[in-house]
């Protein structure tokens, strides 16, 4: 296809929708880089894919993102997080468009990293937000989206967690919680027992003591994994035993508790408003929905946002898809689960080792999840997709519900891949209280997060099903309008309304509970005198429409499922037929 | 109430309404609304706490401030307020109006206020229970909305300032009650129509029932709330000024979707602040809060206890609130409040601070209208009198015969004319035993056995949503039938109910210790720690909603001293009243030390803390 041409296409699709401003084109690459398919070769912002960004340089290259596109992308804080870092929202769309009408386009939300620990998160929302503004004058589909769309970036939930993941003692798994301090032993001392890193080399790793009766024994192969002496081996074993005695630290607090109240503990994805539990129901619950306040922020920045249809959020581990509910006593309308079903099933295509799945029967339980409140509180159609799929380390299925793939594969992995470089080797330590014991294990950046050349892919693959995703939101159309004389002076006007994406303008849960206002389409021009509705190409079965004739309500538009209406009219001006979707955009077209 | 009558008219924001289910058959003059001076409106509300912060024992701060720029008041009354002392001691949390649009409530709070700091710390005329239990109150906990009192028209809601799309619409606040007839207040309004719902009482024209189709009852007004449908969607005031009420916006039970239930759970800063209130005093045990979801008058029963979610009171706590209700009931006049809609318990504060804030919470109706025997009310006297047909029943109390059956048949059926005074059947002070209506009922007999006016009379008016057709405005006076004249109010009984829990409350002992010296400084050391409260030092639910902190017993020392055998803080099991456990360290002493620099401290902060040194025994000693 010619540039020319995709040019008049991108107006075209522009036109249909009552986009207003189309002043952008596709800029041809210059001949003198050869491009790769994918990301551009020659961005404006420079940017590596391959490591795991801080707050400070997430921050810079947030900002140099929105300084070298500002025709698309606007960068704004919602205020600050506990710890005192601002919580950044890119809003990317084309930006020509008055924020008047930027809110009545059909809104997208993505995040990253509510669970700090789960880097990678963070990177692909970060590695959208560039690829999009790096593409949306390269690239059609990117173009006619965000004419299209507005697109809500928050690529960290918890910054404060990122930086202390990436600059304290901690784990691949740790912390998964913010840095308010809380006491989460209940003993009235608050964070006074952290793990502690006794080697001082950054990751909380395993402590093993050498213990002539221990039941555990280094594997043959790989003398980093500790595995368990069989039974019936118990007898005859000559080797070295060892006693495991957990993650690296001591009893600060003398209760006979290691590690026991460090910081976090409260979970954030565990403080959404949908069936919310407190913590006798649900491990993580702090006081009540949004008591934590970057997830307030956050809740408050959606719900002045109701253009928001779809959203997604990145989460690690174990290749998956996710959609609600997340307990098994709460339902959903089967015709809402059709879309979510019709999404992901593509989104399994794209994303190979991942496995679609509804929360609560698929992975485990979880009350007041921040994607249930997203679609049962804001009618937004959202995923939460679980990072790194095991599947990744050598392309074959992996134990079938694992995480994290085997161990050996693993610590193979590891040994042909890493070098050796995803494990301390055991070595010896003074414990303040066991006295010489060892410690060692996998490291904090080595289980969760994928190794460098791994991550592009993962940040690509996702982006793509989060943009499919995001271009199949609801978008009206007014599809054609006729107007036929009737007698005594009457005329009708009969529009057809469709929304050709797969989500509809309400999810059938939006419209049960009045979560969004229904479309309105209005008729000016000449005056009302009577409307009809019907669902059928021939009028049939028309139901009179008496409160506000000249705007009517519309409870929704399905995917690909018209609707008719029919006004009686009086008067010889000109019809003009406007829809306007809080969910759907808005289209208008005049009879000819 | 009858909420459920009108609930798909009616936002539940608005429910005050749904029970004015009241018209007079002999319409006169309108009545003026009366300003509630007694009750105090904000400015006169804060002066008064100031007036009263002016004791040496009671201090007042802002939790936090509204949308409407008022602040949530706190009053801490204590013994001592030195050093923080008050959050040393276990503490009750009381809320005054926690449903705003009662102002009984927040009346009450200042009146213990004022007993308890003036009459009884500041006299030193206080019990060792008063002295060592702090008390804070939250008067007025949403003082926008309860605000709404004193502003015209008067209106029932209990709904704060935040603009909200209740009917879902669309569109906020957009279409308001509105006083049709100038009295100065938003009351009902009543449509004749053969095919409405409501028939009139037989025993009262004034109070409308729900007609029973099932019982071959036909029904011939609709009833509405004062106003026009001012955006045409055939709903009559179903979106009016604001709001979110804060007795619906907790997390226990929680409406979604509801109109006055907010955006989400805590969504307001008035319950926020409350729950962070709460949530930051670990000293507090036990919340007493002025509500209708009442559980003194009507305890909260056990249930099987099943189910993940709890939603009964677990274990033995059934037992207690029934004790507590027992104790409650010795302390007041008139045992018949009524009974307790379970939608009052949806999103509610009182079940919250039990089933999730995991403390004692009781709550008791301020003041609700005591059962008087029907004269002849002046309204019976109609001019439509009929004599009482032979087959009726003989005059009951209707609300407490239980076995009586409805009034029903055609004999008791109002008349086809569409003239209230038309619809008399009973007089005379003779009674049907119909039972719907009977809170109505009882309420306009105590107010006109007050002589009080507490009912707007019905007034016919032209309705321009309903031409041609007989509409008549009336019903109970918004703010009155909640409000009797203060002096009808009684703060002694509650005081005193909090006085006796404060008494009762979970008191831990070190009975004694006992050490046995081993040789080289190794010594084991035994204490027991009993509950010498009348209640236990945790909830059941307590203990499940693990919101109070736990109770440990630590041994201290000299810093080099070895714990061998512990460990050093250890847990204090949840413990019933009069129960025993025992503990025990087997440490090594340093050289240099001596028995007596070893010290036990045992307890958590909402049931306070003790203390105790170590006695030296001889080795081998059986335990006294």
């Amino acid at each position: 296809m010619t540039i020319h041409r995709s040019i008049r296409l991108i107006s075209l699709s522009v036109a249909l929708v009552g986009v207003m401003t189309c002043t952008s084109s596709i800029v041809a690459a210059p001949n003198s880089v050869y491009q790769p398919l994918g990301a551009p070769a020659d961005p404006l912002v420079a940017a590596r894919w391959n490591f795991y960004r801080d707050y400070a340089e997430a921050t810079g290259l947030l900002k140099q993102i929105a300084a070298a596109h500002p025709k698309w992308c606007r960068l704004e804080s919602l205020g600050q997080s506990y710890g005192g870092r601002e919580l950044w929202v890119m809003t990317i769309t084309n930006q020509a468009d008055t924020s008047e009408n930027e809110d009545s386009k059909p809104g997208f939300w993505i995040d990253g990293g509510i669970h700090a620990n789960e880097l990678q998160a963070v990177d692909v929302v970060l590695y959208t937000a560039w690829y999009l503004a790096e593409t949306a004058e390269r690239s059609e589909f990117t173009q006619r989206l965000l004419n299209e769309r507005v697109i809500y970036l928050m690529p960290m939930m918890s910054p404060d967690s990122r930086d202390a993941h990436m600059y304290r003692p901690n784990s691949t798994n740790s912390p998964r919680g913010g840095q308010m301090p809380v006491d989460d032993d209940r003993d009235g001392l608050v964070d006074e027992d952290p793990s502690e890193d006794l080697d001082g080399d950054g990751s909380i790793t395993q402590m093993r003591i050498r213990d002539p009766n221990g039941k555990y024994k280094v594997h043959p192969e790989y003398p980093n994994y500790m595995v368990r002496i069989e039974p019936g081996e118990l007898a005859s074993f000559t080797g070295e035993r060892y006693t495991l005695l957990g993650s690296e630290g001591f009893d600060n607090d003398g209760d006979g508790r290691v590690n026991e109240d460090g910081d976090g503990y409260y979970d954030p994805n565990r403080d959404w408003a949908w069936q919310w539990q407190p913590g006798y129901m649900q491990r993580g619950a702090y006081r009540y929905p949004f008591s934590i306040k970057a997830n307030r922020l956050v809740a408050e920045f959606i719900t002045d946002h109701p253009n928001i249809a779809g959203g997604q959020s990145y989460h690690n581990t174990g290749g998956m898809i996710l959609r609600g509910p997340g307990s098994n006593s709460d339902s959903w309308p089967r015709g809402d689960i059709a879309v979510f079903d019709r999404l992901a099933k593509r989104g399994e295509e794209m994303l190979p080792g991942y496995r679609y799945l509804n929360t609560a029967k698929g992975l485990y339980e979880v009350w007041g999840g921040e994607h249930d409140w997203l679609f049962a509180m804001r009618g937004i159609f959202a995923f939460t997709n679980e990072l790194n799929t095991p599947f990744n380390l050598f392309r074959k299925k992996g134990d079938a519900g694992s995480w994290f793939g085997s161990a050996l594969d693993r610590y193979r992995f590891d040994r042909l891949l890493l070098f050796g470089e995803g494990f301390v080797d055991w070595h010896e330590v003074d414990h303040p209280e066991y006295g010489r014991i060892e410690v060692g294990g996998q490291k904090k950046n080595w289980g969760r997060q994928p190794p460098s050349f791994m991550l592009e892919e993962e940040c690509h693959r996702n982006m793509a099903f989060t943009l499919f995703h995001a271009d199949q939101g609801p978008l009206v159309e007014i599809d054609r309008i006729e107007v036929e004389p009737l007698a005594g002076g009457l005329r009708q006007v009969t529009a057809t309304l469709i929304n050709r994406r797969l989500t509809p303008t309400r999810a059938r849960h939006d419209v049960q509970n009045g979560i969004t206002a229904p479309d309105r389409v209005e008729l000016t021009g000449p005056t009302v005198v009577a409307a009809l509705m019907s669902d059928s190409v021939v009028f049939d079965r028309p139901e009179e429409v008496t409160r506000d004739p000249a705007a009517i309500r519309l409870e929704r538009l399905a995917s690909q499922t018209p609707k008719y209406i029919r006004w009686l009219v009086t008067g010889n001006e000109q019809p003009t037929v406007t829809i306007r979707s809080v969910k759907g955009g808005t289209a208008t077209k005049s009879a000819e | 109430m009858n909420c459920h009558v009108l609930s798909c008219l009616t936002p539940c924001s608005y429910r005050a309404f749904a029970s004015a289910l009241i018209i007079c058959c002999l319409p006169h003059g309108g009545l003026d609304a009366q300003p509630p001076d007694d009750y105090r409106d904000y400015a006169a509300f804060r002066s008064r706490v100031a007036d009263l912060a002016a004791s040496p024992h009671v201090e007042m701060e802002s939790l936090g401030t509204t949308r409407g720029g008022r602040d949530i008041l706190l009053v801490t009354v204590s013994d001592n307020h030195e050093a923080g002392a008050e959050a040393k001691k276990p503490a009750i949390l009381v809320l005054g109006s926690v449903d705003a649009e009662s102002l009984v409530g927040c009346w009450l709070a200042l009146e213990m206020i004022a007993d308890l700091a003036g009459s009884r710390l500041d006299t030193g005329n206080a019990s060792s229970a008063l002295k060592d239990v702090t008390f804070y109150f939250i008067p007025r906990p949403s003082p926008d909305a309860s605000e709404r009192a004193f502003q015209e028209p008067l209106v029932s809601t209990a709904v704060n300032e935040r603009p909200t799309d209740d009917d879902r619409d669309g569109q906020i606040d957009e279409d308001p009650p509105e006083d049709l007839n100038g009295d100065g207040m938003i009351t009902a309004m009543r449509i004749a129509d053969p095919a409405g719902e409501y028939l009139l009482h037989p025993d009262d024209p004034r109070v409308l029932i729900k007609a029973d189709p099932t019982k071959g009852e036909h029904g011939k007004y609709r009833l509405l709330i004062e106003g026009v449908d001012n955006d045409r969607d055939k709903l009559w005031n179903e979106d009016g000024p604001g709001g979110v009420d804060f007795n619906r916006n907790f997390t226990f039970r929680y409406p979604y979707f509801e109109p006055g239930a907010g955006p989400h759970q805590m969504s307001e800063v008035e319950s926020r602040v409350v729950a962070d209130f709460a949530f930051n005093h670990p000293n507090i045990f036990l919340v007493f809060s002025i509500a209708d979801a009442d559980n003194l008058n009507h305890p909260w029963k056990g249930g099987a206890g099943g189910g993940r979610i709890k939603r009964s009171p677990q274990g033995e706590d059934a037992k207690y609130y029934q004790r507590f209700a027992e104790e409650y009931r010795e302390l007041i006049d008139h045992k018949d409040a009524p009974s307790v809609p379970k939608a009052e318990s949806e999103g509610a504060f009182a079940p919250w601070a039990y089933y999730h804030y995991g403390r004692w919470s009781l709550a008791a109706r301020g003041w609700w209208p005591e059962k008087i025997d029907a004269p002849p009310s002046s309204s019976e006297q109609s001019d439509s009198e009929q004599d009482e047909s032979a087959e009726a029943q003989e005059p009951t109390d209707a609300a407490e015969d239980e076995g009586g059956q409805p009034a029903s048949g055609s004999s008791n059926q109002p008349a086809a004319d569409e003239e209230a005074g038309g619809d008399m059947k009973n007089s005379g002070g003779k009674a049907s035993t119909e039972k719907r209506g009977s809170d109505e009922l009882r309420t306009l007999r105590w107010f006109e056995a007050k002589d009080i006016d507490a009912f707007a009379d019905w007034t016919r008016i032209d309705h321009p949503d309903f031409p041609g057709k007989v509409v008549e405005v009336g019903g109970f006076m918004p703010f009155v039938r909640r409000h009797p004249p203060v002096g009808e109010l009684d703060a002694a009984p509650l005081l005193e109910l909090l006085t006796g829990i404060a008494d009762e409350r979970a008191k831990l002992s070190i009975l004694d210790t006992v050490t046995e010296e081993l040789g080289e400084n190794v010594v084991r050391i035994t204490a027991r720690v009993v509950n010498r409260g009348s209640l236990p030092t945790a909830s059941k639910m307590g203990e499940i909603a693990g919101k109070l902190q736990r109770a440990m017993v630590q041994l201290s020392g000299p810093g080099k001293m070895e714990v061998l055998v512990g460990p050093r803080r250890q847990d204090l099991s949840v413990l019933a009243p009069g129960e025993v456990v025992e503990k025990t360290w087997l440490v090594r002493l340093p050289a240099d030390s001596s028995l007596a620099d070893l010290k036990l401290r045992a307890g958590e902060p909402s049931i306070g803390f003790v203390e105790s040194s170590v006695t030296s025994s001889s080795a081998g000693e059986p335990n006294p």
